[in-house]
């Protein structure tokens, strides 16, 4: 299920391989240099771990794991390579599944090409959506006019209203051999008298997952598909029409 | 029947997870709604960042001694991607017109040491009262020795420049022609009571582009 909108809400879609063994930090650096002819902004990054000693008073940072952030001059278009993953994010405005796909799948070629064959261990598809809802200062909005999957509270008035919420469900989804990860919650709205909600659908596969180029994509086609089906299941008929407002 | 399809689906997921929340269950991402989330779910005990991504956020909370280069540069980063977070609600031509002002105006052959960088929270505010004014007129733009962005509409003679200030404040200062003499007026506001308080001077004579005989 496939729909296009005016305004599509989607803040960043991102697709996300994941390979072991992890690549030494010359590799790293040698994709930072092939990948920068396209994306001139980058920034080197490092996982840092604080260990805290109580007992002797010490505290230690170490870098874990070293990478780089690597966008276009807009900020739009954002690769990470790190010893252990590769990813590609559109951040707003999306432009479509063919061009995310597109860039993500000729950056991949790129890290082949540097780093050779490894054993990709998880592959992730995640869009986070953001619906801006227009709401006067003091006026309520009901979560379940516009999202099919939100908190409940108890009808006895002990909780009136919500002023926040966050909430996580996660499943097992047969038919892609993976789990869905949904995350929604109310988040501070950018626009002026706004209430807005987030909708993120992380879907990824751990096991038996395809490892040459033809199957992969295949796959990623398979993960995108159900992401749409499952976003369209999870709003209503008044979010639709904000989105083609 | 529900109720018990739900639960069963838990222990299933629990068993084969061994915990019920995993560290490190969420794909990447960068944006600040990426953040946002894995600020919430991390006080719940969950996180929905890949490790590239952690890093990017810790990187940014060590940040080092920068050179005035690097930091303009930052920050054109920072705030294009702020501006990211609202793109669908800006038109793409406007908002290519607009990042091609903020190159210019944060270029660093043109900047001199002792000046502020644009504060990314005066240009949130700026952000949210051009999409709350929705003027069809595109300001001229300038930074403040505060590092405030200044955002300026002239119709002839008749001037409004607001300044951004953090926390969604913003200095009006604007001044118009009346038959018997100008008139000049100023004041502090919110973003959402803008429209209210310049009302009495007709700012659609600034915001609408078919009132508009000359701007910047």
């Amino acid at each position: 299920m496939t729909r296009q909108y005016k305004r599509a809400p989607i803040t960043e879609a991102v697709i996300e391989i994941r390979i072991e063994p992890a690549l030494p930090d010359a590799v790293v650096d040698q994709l930072h240099r092939k990948l920068k002819t396209s994306y001139p902004l980058s920034k080197r990054t490092a996982k840092v771990g604080v260990h805290v000693n109580i007992e002797e008073k010490q505290t230690k940072i170490e870098a874990e794991e070293k990478g780089y952030r690597l966008s276009n001059t807009d900020g739009t278009d954002v690769v990470v390579v790190t010893s252990s993953a590769f990813s590609h994010s559109r951040l707003a405005p999306y432009l479509g599944w063919e061009q995310l796909r597109g860039l993500a799948e000729e950056e991949w070629q790129t890290w082949k090409r540097a780093v050779g064959y490894k054993k990709i261990s998880r592959i992730g598809v995640r869009f986070i959506n953001r619906i801006d809802i227009p709401a006067k200062r003091g006026s309520k909005v009901l979560i379940e006019d516009y999202l099919r999957l939100y908190p409940q509270v108890p009808e006895n008035g002990s909780i009136p209203s919500l002023n926040h919420y966050t909430m996580q469900v996660a499943a097992e989804v047969t038919e892609i051999e993976g789990i869905i990860v949904v995350n929604s919650g109310s988040v501070a709205s950018p626009l002026v008298d706004h209430s807005s909600f987030v909708l993120d659908l992380d879907i990824s596969r751990q096991t038996n997952i395809p490892q040459n180029d033809k199957d992969l994509w295949a796959f990623v086609e398979t993960i995108r598909s159900f992401k749409n089906s499952v976003f369209e299941m999870c709003i209503t008929d008044k979010s639709r029409e904000i989105f083609d407002s | 029947m529900s109720v018990l399809a739900i639960h069963r689906e838990r222990k299933n997921l629990a068993h084969s997870w061994k915990l019920g929340l995993q560290p490190n269950l969420s794909s990447g991402g960068v944006s600040q709604d990426a953040l946002r989330i894995a600020s919430a779910l991390k006080a719940l005990g969950a996180s929905s960042l890949s490790p590239g991504a952690e890093v990017v956020n810790q990187q940014q909370n060590r940040q080092e001694a920068q050179s005035l280069a690097e930091q303009l540069h930052d920050r054109l980063a920072e705030i294009k991607v702020m501006t990211s977070g609202v793109a669908m609600h800006l038109e793409r031509e406007w908002r290519g017109r607009l990042f091609s002002q903020l190159d210019s105006l944060l270029n660093a052959e043109d900047w001199h040491e002792e000046d502020k960088p644009l504060v990314a929270s005066s240009f949130r505010t700026f952000l949210r009262t051009i999409l709350f004014l929705r003027s069809s007129v595109r300001p001229g733009l300038g930074i403040s020795n505060q590092g405030h962005l200044v955002a300026a509409w002239t119709a002839g003679t008749n001037r409004l420049t607001l300044e951004f200030l953090p926390r969604d404040v913003v200095r009006w200062v604007l001044s118009i022609e009346l038959e018997d003499g100008r008139e000049r007026a100023a004041g502090d506001t919110i973003v959402s009571r803008l429209p209210e308080v310049i009302a009495p001077y007709g700012p659609e004579r600034w915001f609408n582009a078919n009132n508009v005989s000359s701007s910047n």
